[in-house]
């Protein structure tokens, strides 16, 4: 990460790199206004990651982003993983955490 | 024609329950067979799914995931990918379609007792797509690796591994026995779908993806990937179990069947992901160390799942944190050493350059493991090859089933003890401890030098052990994935230095 303060409490997709993981990340800065979005690129794969523990995801703002309809179920086509809950309706995704991760708290014990 | 939304007829269409008139509803669901003993009975039509998917959805996206791994091997088939690639990489493919494949297969019957025995009819429902998903990660992944059995046979294990008693057949089947098979299906679920697919998976199905693309694999790349959006899906079976056990008084045992299958899970890993990760990848194109990829996926993102569900992290989470910079070292010594026993060419991964690496990833590396690496390899360099096969047989532990490993002369020790007559050995104290938490599920389990000792192989010899295990017989065994080409520098350092 670029940005030297941690991002708080993260969630959201984990989405194969390509046209789609694109548009979701721009979509993702559109549909979370106000909360930090980090996209963290690992290579074949991005992690989208929207701060504050809850991410959303419309159907409408993606199909915008790629000039083209866009099923919500499409997304499964390149998600291999994602960080947080999910709720999955035809029009909205929803990664969100239930219990709010303190400021400052993670597992970096290991990260030395 | 106008289609409803789904979420307007979902919950009537996966609502499949009834009063049992003829039978009781221990009949129809047996205990032992769906779990959840002590749950209340009402709580079961309450059971949501977090991850919703229609049928028409389901056929519609599956049909697009195999179409899109599919074309992806027609169009570079000719690519000629077996002789381009490092024989690391090759050696990589071996490993994982063997280990895998069949293993995928048994994951169709687990998601299919779910299908019948779950008594959530959420959870059923959800299941069956499940279940179809198994079905094609074993398909799939005995039709990818077929394409290289007529150049190597050793592929040929990707169907026969599983069928063997090869060590890490048993290793790996005894975990699976373990974890998938032999467990009512509210425990299963919480073993294999919570613990062992929205953790461990990850690591090999997208952390391995990287250094496929860029090793120019880039269908099995876009394979392992199509896959784990699958299991992305029905992994979340587990959730709403764990919630459901929480929220009536069973925190303690919920949190005890992830503690005993997270440490499983972590030790098949590290043969599995672990030595490819750190050791076969060639130098050039590793994405991250193993342990980089252990702290990614489960250090940081499964423990903060366990934590949002008010969960902890395991109580030997010290142990752990030590063991991710430790145990799959001591594994590839062993593995590189006793390679003829095994299906694939072990990369030994140790030339100055990657022992650099190894170095950066691992401070203190050269003082340790690198120190019995200077022996083999100075056997080895001075044509001493008969030094560096080792002349007898590990100890192997009785949970893992896989070699008792340690850093040398600082972590390496036999843990055991004496059950009802029987010496059991142990690699740490977390596999005693789940041992001794359960002994009736493990005690009968014989392992590879169980069975040598008890006289079940014959002869008592290498060669009877190595028929044993169907090398030689069922496919051909290991041998240094470079033919030992990485040595030829360590030589010129010894031309110079004499």
């Amino acid at each position: 990460m670029t940005n030297s303060e941690r991002i708080i409490d993260p969630v959201g997709p984990v989405l194969q790199s390509g046209e789609v993981a694109r548009a979701v990340a721009d979509a993702a800065v559109i549909d979370n206004a106000g909360h930090r979005v980090e996209v963290r690129d690992r290579g074949s794969y991005v992690r989208i990651e929207v701060a504050d523990g809850e991410c959303i995801l419309r159907r409408a703002t993606i199909a915008e982003e790629l000039g083209r309809p866009f099923k919500m179920s499409e997304l499964e086509l390149i998600m291999p993983s994602f960080v947080g809950r999910i709720e999955t309706g035809s029009d909205v995704f929803r990664f969100f955490h239930t219990f709010q991760q303190p400021a400052g708290a993670g597992h970096e014990e290991a990260l030395s | 024609m106008a289609l409803l939304e789904r979420a307007q007829w979902y919950d009537i269409a996966r609502s499949t329950e009834w009063a049992p008139r003829y039978v009781t509803q221990d009949e129809l669901f047996p205990p032992e067979l769906s779990g959840g003993e002590g749950l209340p009975d009402e709580i079961w039509a309450t059971y949501d799914e977090p991850y919703k998917i229609s049928y028409r959805e389901y056929v519609d996206i599956q049909r697009q995931k195999d179409a899109g791994a599919y074309s992806v091997k027609a169009a570079l088939e000719r690519a000629d990918l077996y002789n381009k690639a490092d024989p690391g990489w090759i050696s990589i493919l071996k490993e994982h379609y063997a280990a895998v494949a069949l293993v995928e297969y048994g994951a169709s019957f687990q998601e299919a007792r779910f299908v019948r025995w779950s008594k959530a009819p959420g959870m059923r429902n959800m299941a069956t797509f499940g279940m179809l998903d198994e079905i094609r990660h074993g398909q799939i992944q005995l039709f990818f690796p077929h394409e290289y059995v007529s150049k190597d046979r050793q592929f040929e294990w990707s169907h026969a591994a599983m069928w063997s008693d090869n060590w890490v057949a048993l290793g790996a089947r005894h975990f699976f026995d373990d974890v998938m098979m032999t467990r009512d299906a509210l425990s299963t679920s919480i073993f294999a779908n919570f613990s062992f697919e929205t953790g461990f998976t990850n690591l090999q199905f997208i952390g391995l993806s990287g250094d496929a693309a860029k090793a120019g694999d880039f269908t099995f790349s876009k394979l392992i990937q199509s896959i784990q959006s699958d299991e992305a899906r029905h992994a979340q079976l587990g959730t709403p179990l764990l919630q459901m056990l929480i929220e009536n008084g069973q925190k303690e045992q919920a949190q005890k069947k992830i503690d005993i299958a997270f440490w499983r899970s972590y030790r098949l890993f590290t043969i599995l992901s672990g030595i490819p990760m750190d050791y076969y990848v060639p130098l050039g194109v590793r994405e991250a160390s193993f342990k980089e990829f252990m702290e990614e996926w489960i250090v940081t993102q499964f423990m903060r799942s366990l934590e949002d569900l008010g969960l902890s992290k395991p109580w030997y989470w010290d142990i752990f944190l030590r063991d991710i910079s430790e145990h799959h070292h001591g594994q590839h010594l062993g593995t590189y050493s006793w390679r003829p026993t095994l299906w694939w060419d072990p990369a030994a991964g140790v030339s100055p350059e990657e022992r650099d690496w190894l170095e950066e990833k691992y401070p203190g590396w050269n003082d340790t493991f690198g120190k019995v690496w200077d022996v083999l390899i100075d056997n080895m360099a001075n044509g001493r090859m008969d030094r560096t096969v080792p002349g007898t047989l590990p100890m192997v532990c009785n949970v893992s089933q896989l070699p008792i490993v340690g850093t040398p002369s600082r972590t390496l020790r036999d843990i055991s003890l004496v059950h009802e007559g029987r010496r059991y050995h142990f690699a740490s104290e977390v596999d005693k401890w789940i041992f001794q938490d359960d002994p009736e599920r493990y005690r009968h389990h014989k392992n590879l030098v169980d069975r040598f000792l008890g006289g079940d192989i014959q002869p008592a010899d290498l060669g009877g052990v190595l028929e044993y295990m169907g090398l030689g017989t069922v496919g051909p065994g290991g041998e240094d994935a470079h033919g030992f080409a990485w040595l030829d520098s360590y030589r010129k350092q010894l031309a110079t230095a004499g």
